[in-house]
């Protein structure tokens, strides 16, 4: 997971230098799924999202993050610890109200690994879902800005024994850096 | 007079019966080869066959063959039968032999067979004797003892009432035999003036004369007169039956010598007027008188002259005991039966016993046991036997006031509702009773039973010594303590019955031994619980149970679970007792059912009663 996490960060600078922008942020998610929230809870995702421009109100953009949490067994309360990385893409649509100040609603696609460890066993897995989002930027320099936004996203993972979703809704911020 | 009476009794139901009986048994103790008491049934079928002994004599005077007994009796042996003759029957270990031999007229010692055709002695008793000691040793006894044979009617109200025997005949008729008589009538002074006879106990020694009953035509017809081979019949078979009660005895630490003696047919005092199977069974005091006059015994009626007879026997034999024995003969095709239908029968306490020689159905192989039964009449043994309608006993009184013992194996239903005992008495059978047993006169051996217990409870009967009629059983029941329960019985008694059983064969000790209960855990509760993460998941067998306040008093240090499969058992888990008192199985099958037991574990270890738990 860390060598995946290494490799995506430095393909997503590499890709942001040359084509538009690179956002850093944190969000805090909290999950849709009871049974994920009953066992883990929602926490905080470290990430980035890369952007770049195709047309004057439109922007493609690519994103990952990464969620880490132990959490309880449901009986034995024994520690449980769960990892995602989703992976998102979609376009975002931004309303330039002045030069400085651009809200957004964007919408998307991911996939989201899903690897989970404790006492009853290790599993990883994966599953394909949606997310969409709306934010507003706010540029502070020619080549620095400020991001928020709020998003929610879906994302139906079969486990072991059970199905669950790990998507949710997210509140975040982000840094971003425009080439 | 009562004496036998020719029943319409199913034959075959009887002999059914009798066989069957005669197999029954009760354990006691034998001699085995070498004279020595073992642990074996003293009713098992021919015991007195074990080390079964013929002794050879150089003389055969009374005086010498008495002598000769007493030796080998002062050397460890057992002496059965003697009579004036160069043989005696007994019971001799042979580690003793060599010191015997030589001795006091014993010419030697045997085991085996005799060839009678080298034997040096051709007197008539000698013979009989050396007879019967090898169909004994040849094993042909035993083999007729054990081939089916038909057993004859019931011994029908043979007991008779002790008559009374008027002293004055008695002394009348001894007047000239030069017979102690003061001794006699000291006795019956201390008797309250009845005549105690000349059997009061069966010990000792003991004479018997057999009488072989023969007519000269005179009143009757001679239709029947006796054969040599019939006449040795009756001999051999006497043979046994006293031999049979003397083996008894010394089971009872008694001794009981028999000294017959036989008046043989062709002897002119036996021959009379009657012939005694043309007239019935209360006619013989025809013959009867008239062979004691033959003898010199003429005073008063036949009781009179036959105690006259048995008191100058048993002074003859310098025995302690005398009695006579009738025999009729009565050869196919005459009838087994006197006209009236008796056939054998004997007054309780003598003088005498009266037989036939072919006795209803009987066998003439059972001779033998029914002398044997009409022997223990002539020494107050009551009859056990009982057939509605045609008398024997008809409750557990005792049958005579002489000897007043209990006659506690009656078979009739007031006295033994669910059955008596086998017992020579009963069915002419080859065992003995204790009621018999003290009738007689033995005292049966006390044994004692020691009862113990260990910390927990006690029994009942409460712990002690307790004394007991030897071959009695016992029941000893445990009674535990609250909180206690039986472990096990200890000493001559095993298992973990209760009650158990104990038969009194030897001094016996017995020990309950107790054991506190170790209850099984309280409220133990068994549930199949999920347990999972997000994505994965297992059912888990959980099962709970709280300390049992019954073992709050113990140290009871875990507990262990074990599963149940089938007939398995097998230990899945402890839980110590400080700890959460759960266990859990992890990964089990969802659909599956397990069942489980707790058991609590004390510090010695050991395990408690389990308390179980089933899991849908």
């Amino acid at each position: 997971m860390k060598r995946i996490l290494v490799m995506g960060l430095m393909v997503f600078l590499a890709a942001g230098a040359a084509f538009g922008s690179i956002m850093l942020k944190v969000t805090s998610f909290s999950p849709a799924d009871a049974d994920f929230k009953s066992i883990y809870g929602g926490g905080m995702t470290y990430g980035g999202e890369l952007s770049f421009a195709a047309g004057k109100s439109l922007e493609f953009w690519i994103g990952a993050s990464y969620f880490s949490k132990t959490g309880k067994t449901s009986y034995t309360l024994e520690e449980t610890k769960l990892s995602l990385i989703p992976i998102s893409a979609g376009m975002k649509l931004k309303i330039m109200l002045s030069k400085s100040i651009s809200p957004y609603i964007a919408v998307g696609g991911e996939y989201v690994l899903y690897k989970e460890s404790n006492a009853i066993g290790d599993v990883s897995a994966g599953g394909f879902g949606f997310i969409g989002k709306g934010g507003l930027f706010v540029k502070v320099a020619d080549f620095f800005g400020i991001d928020a936004h709020v998003a929610y996203s879906s994302c139906s993972i079969k486990g072991v024994d059970f199905t669950f979703d790990v998507g949710g809704l997210e509140l975040g911020a982000g840094l971003v850096f425009i080439f | 007079m009562n004496i036998y009476r020719h029943v319409g009794f199913s034959r075959k139901t009887l002999a059914f019966l009798v066989l069957v009986l005669c197999f029954a048994n009760f354990p006691l103790f034998s001699l085995n080869k070498n004279g020595a008491k073992q642990s074996v049934d003293i009713n098992a079928p021919m015991s007195w066959i074990q080390g079964y002994t013929l002794i050879l004599l150089k003389e055969s005077d009374i005086r010498s063959v008495n002598e000769a007994k007493d030796f080998v009796v002062s050397e460890g042996g057992s002496i059965a039968v003697i009579s004036d003759a160069h043989a005696m029957l007994g019971w001799v270990p042979p580690s003793v032999v060599d010191r015997i031999v030589g001795k006091h007229g014993i010419e030697s010692v045997h085991y085996e067979p005799v060839d009678t055709e080298t034997l040096k002695y051709g007197d008539d008793t000698t013979r009989t004797f050396v007879r019967f000691f090898n169909s004994a040793a040849s094993g042909e006894i035993e083999r007729q003892y054990s081939s089916p044979r038909k057993a004859g009617d019931p011994l029908i109200r043979d007991a008779l009432e002790h008559p009374f025997a008027d002293p004055r005949s008695v002394v009348a008729n001894l007047a000239d035999k030069h017979v102690d008589w003061d001794a006699d009538l000291a006795r019956t002074a201390n008797n309250g003036g009845i005549f105690p006879g000349y059997s009061d106990s069966m010990t000792g020694t003991i004479a018997c004369m057999i009488f072989f009953v023969e007519s000269n035509g005179s009143y009757d017809p001679d239709t029947y007169s006796w054969t040599t081979p019939a006449v040795d019949q009756v001999k051999a078979q006497c043979v046994l039956g006293a031999t049979w009660w003397s083996n008894k005895a010394s089971y009872y630490n008694k001794t009981a010598t028999f000294y017959l003696s036989y008046t043989n047919p062709d002897r002119t005092e036996m021959r009379q007027p009657y012939e005694p199977i043309l007239h019935p069974s209360t006619d013989d005091s025809l013959w009867i008188t008239a062979i004691m006059a033959n003898l010199g015994y003429s005073s008063g009626n036949k009781i009179a002259r036959v105690t006259a007879y048995d008191a100058y026997l048993k002074s003859y034999a310098n025995t302690q005991w005398a009695y006579s024995c009738f025999f009729a003969y009565n050869p196919s095709p005459a009838s087994n039966t006197f006209t009236d239908g008796y056939f054998s029968y004997a007054y309780l306490g003598g003088p005498y016993v009266h037989m036939l020689y072919r006795n209803d159905g009987w066998s003439l192989t059972d001779i033998g046991r029914i002398f044997s039964h009409e022997t223990g009449h002539i020494f107050w043994a009551c009859d056990e036997y009982y057939q509605a309608g045609y008398g024997g006993c008809t409750s557990c009184a005792a049958c005579s006031s002489y000897r007043p013992v209990t006659n506690g194996n009656c078979q009739h239903p007031s006295c033994n509702p669910t059955g008596s005992v086998p017992c020579i008495m009963r069915d002419n059978a080859d065992a003995i009773c204790n009621y018999t047993v003290q009738q007689v006169g033995w005292d049966v051996p006390l044994q004692t039973l020691t009862i113990q217990t260990g910390t927990g409870g006690t029994t009942n009967p409460t712990p002690g010594t307790y004394t007991y009629d030897r071959g009695s059983s016992v029941s000893v029941t445990a009674v535990a303590d609250n909180r206690y329960r039986l472990k096990n019985w200890s000493g001559d008694a095993s298992g973990s019955s209760n009650p158990v059983t104990v038969t009194l064969d030897s001094n016996k000790t017995v020990k309950a031994n107790f054991q506190r209960i170790i209850y099984p855990p309280a409220n133990v509760v068994g549930q199949k619980v999920l347990n999972r993460s997000l994505g994965q998941a297992e059912y888990i067998n959980v099962i709970t149970w709280e300390a049992n306040s019954n073992n709050s008093d113990l140290n009871i240090v875990n507990y262990k679970i074990y599963q149940i499969d089938g007939s398995t058992r097998t230990e899945v888990g402890t839980v110590a007792a400080t700890a959460e008192l759960k266990f859990m199985q992890r990964k089990v099958g969802k659909d599956t059912q397990y069942t489980f037991e707790i058991v609590a574990v004390n510090s010695e270890p050991r395990e408690g009663d389990a308390a179980s738990v089933i899991i849908h």
